[in-house]
């Protein structure tokens, strides 16, 4: 295989382009259904994932790339690098995170993002304030819901 | 902070991705995203996976304190909606009021929909349980494990034609024909896992499945005389760890790959019980005086990984026998886990007479692994392997943990001349 070959371009929404190693561009499935199928040259453009989230995708996808498949000190470095990866992300990062894994089809990162959702939401408080979801229910609706539901709140 | 960071994003995520999310989280807590707003209402009753567990530490959200699990894990599954479950799994713990459960209910809410794994650990102090027969004729189950108070009475007309998973631990069975029936019923059963403790009304166990890749078994009670009976053709992974005065027999097993027999076995036949190992590529066993004495005569072709436990023997030229009926052998282990007292076992060594053939040729990785004291008879066998492994790699010897002159046994096996210059000692 040539030097050429083993190298290939993602171009972003925002037309930002990442030349990486084929191998590491290869995790994502959809990448790999599109090189299988030729249709693309050497140039890849992801419609739906911007240049700031496509390069921590490429960095996820390189650790992964480099570690995978040696023995327990490293599997155990990884699960580190991935904590601290995820560690400080904000939730509209870690949202369009899961969109671009999902997109992409890297089952790994998008195990890695929904479970980084879930450890900032312990509580229904958190899942308000992290979230940011707004609770549009009526007073006397959600006392309803608790009422309806004395199971799941049962202290 | 600017404004995007503000907004909810989260919520605007498909179902799917939702419940994915949702999978990371304590079944009660996911499911107490009810009350987050309209968009989340009914999310929650569409996760695949949900898993009911009674236990003080996993106390996330609002878990309940004075009631028992059932009662969340009962209401809950009325308004659970997926038509799939994946996986279920059920723990009730000794907080769990027996009474208060009707099982059969419990398992007819699930069984009209399509389950895959199921989960029923039962540890409360309450009586055995029976579970309903549609739990037996479900065709879609692909896992089942069954732990503790259960009482396995299989029907006549039980089939579970998808089950490939099948975990029995410490159950109580109606009879020894409830249990052959139940595996007779499962066509395409590749992994048993069993675990015995007390008297479960069955003296033979007979294991007869012929689809079978993978079985464990483990019995631990010394108070009773059991027989276990193996008949499984296709199997490739065989693990056996006894603690009980269980007698063993065993039928061939051409396709067998790898076997650990931990504890000294009872066999009518201890010398078939071996040869019916002998197909195995990897094999860690229980050196045993009977087990050494079998095994000196027993050709092990395609080993190539031999994992040895000494149990109070003295195995150092037996080993060395062994070592000559393994022609493809390239790792070799030894592990003093069972010795406490490497001290009092009685060991003698004589150079043998011819180097075994997996020796000059294969032999890469030694290791011994726990507990090397150094002694007279050790340390021979050592520097026979290493003069003598014309293709070692590497030799990596773990010296006893509370030995007192370690720097000196360790300069003492440094001096030791290896025939393979590229090989490397290490020590741990």
């Amino acid at each position: 295989m040539s030097k050429s070959e083993k190298k290939i371009v993602l171009k972003s929404l925002d037309n930002e382009a990442f030349e990486v190693e084929k191998a590491v561009a290869l995790q994502s499935q959809t990448i790999w259904v599109m090189c299988e199928d030729k249709c693309v040259g050497n140039e890849i453009p992801l419609e739906n994932v911007t240049g700031q989230i496509l390069a921590k995708v490429i960095d996820y996808c390189k650790k992964h790339a480099v570690v995978d498949g040696d023995g327990d000190e490293s599997s155990e470095e990884l699960k580190n690098w991935d904590t601290e990866f995820t560690k400080n992300m904000d939730q509209s990062t870690l949202f369009n995170m899961i969109l671009a894994a999902n997109y992409l089809n890297i089952k790994s990162l998008l195990n890695l993002t929904c479970q980084a959702v879930a450890d900032k939401t312990k509580t229904i408080d958190e899942f308000h304030t992290f979230l940011n979801i707004e609770n549009n229910f009526t007073p006397e609706e959600e006392a309803q819901i608790c009422q309806e539901n004395l199971w799941a709140f049962d202290d | 902070m600017p404004e995007d960071v503000c907004e909810d994003k989260i919520s605007e995520l498909s179902d799917d991705l939702l419940l994915r999310i949702l999978l990371h989280i304590p079944t009660k807590d996911a499911m107490a995203t009810m009350v987050l707003s309209k968009r989340w209402r009914f999310v929650w009753t569409m996760m695949p996976k949900i898993e009911y567990k009674e236990s003080k530490s996993i106390c996330r959200l609002r878990w309940p304190r004075r009631k028992s699990v059932y009662w969340f894990l009962y209401e809950s599954l009325k308004l659970h909606k997926a038509p799939v479950i994946d996986s279920l799994c059920v723990k009730l713990g000794p907080l769990c009021p027996a009474t208060d459960v009707d099982v059969e209910k419990l398992v007819a809410k699930v069984f009209d929909r399509v389950v895959r794994e199921l989960e029923f650990k039962l540890l409360w102090s309450g009586n055995l349980i029976s579970l309903p027969n549609s739990l037996y004729t479900c065709d879609t189950l692909i896992s089942l494990k069954l732990c503790h108070k259960i009482f396995i009475d299989f029907p006549s007309l039980g089939c579970l034609p998808s089950l490939k998973t099948l975990c029995l631990s410490s159950v109580v069975y109606k009879d020894e024909v409830s249990l052959v029936r139940f595996l007779s019923s499962c066509p395409v059963l590749e992994k048993l896992l069993v675990k015995r403790k007390k008297a479960d009304n069955v003296a033979k166990f007979c294991v007869k499945v012929p689809s079978l890749l993978f079985f464990s078994y483990y019995s631990c009670h010394y108070e009773y005389t059991r027989c276990l009976v193996i008949d499984t053709p296709a199997l490739k992974h065989l693990s056996i760890s006894y603690l009980s005065v269980d007698h063993c027999s065993i039928e061939n097993m051409p396709c067998l790959d790898s076997a650990a027999i931990s504890f000294s076995i009872n066999c009518y036949d201890h010398d078939k019980f071996l040869r019916c190992l002998s197909s195995v590529l990897t094999l860690e066993l229980c050196f045993d005086d009977i087990t050494l004495q079998c095994c000196s005569t027993i050709n092990f072709s395609r080993l190539v990984k031999l994992h040895i436990c000494p149990d109070e023997s003295d195995w150092l030229e037996p080993l060395i026998l062994l070592l000559g009926n393994s022609p493809n052998l390239k790792y070799l282990l030894v592990d003093y886990v069972y010795i406490d007292q490497p001290k009092d076992l009685s060991l003698s060594w004589n150079q043998p007479t011819s180097v075994p053939g997996c020796l000059s040729c294969h032999l890469k990785i030694f290791e011994w692994m726990e507990g090397y004291e150094g002694r007279v008879e050790e340390k021979e066998f050592v520097t026979y392997i290493l003069a003598n492994s014309k293709c070692l790699e590497r030799a990596k010897i773990t010296l006893r943990y509370n030995l007192e002159d370690k720097q000196n046994i360790m300069e003492e096996l440094k001096s030791i001349p290896r025939v393979s210059k590229a090989s490397q000692l290490l020590f741990k």
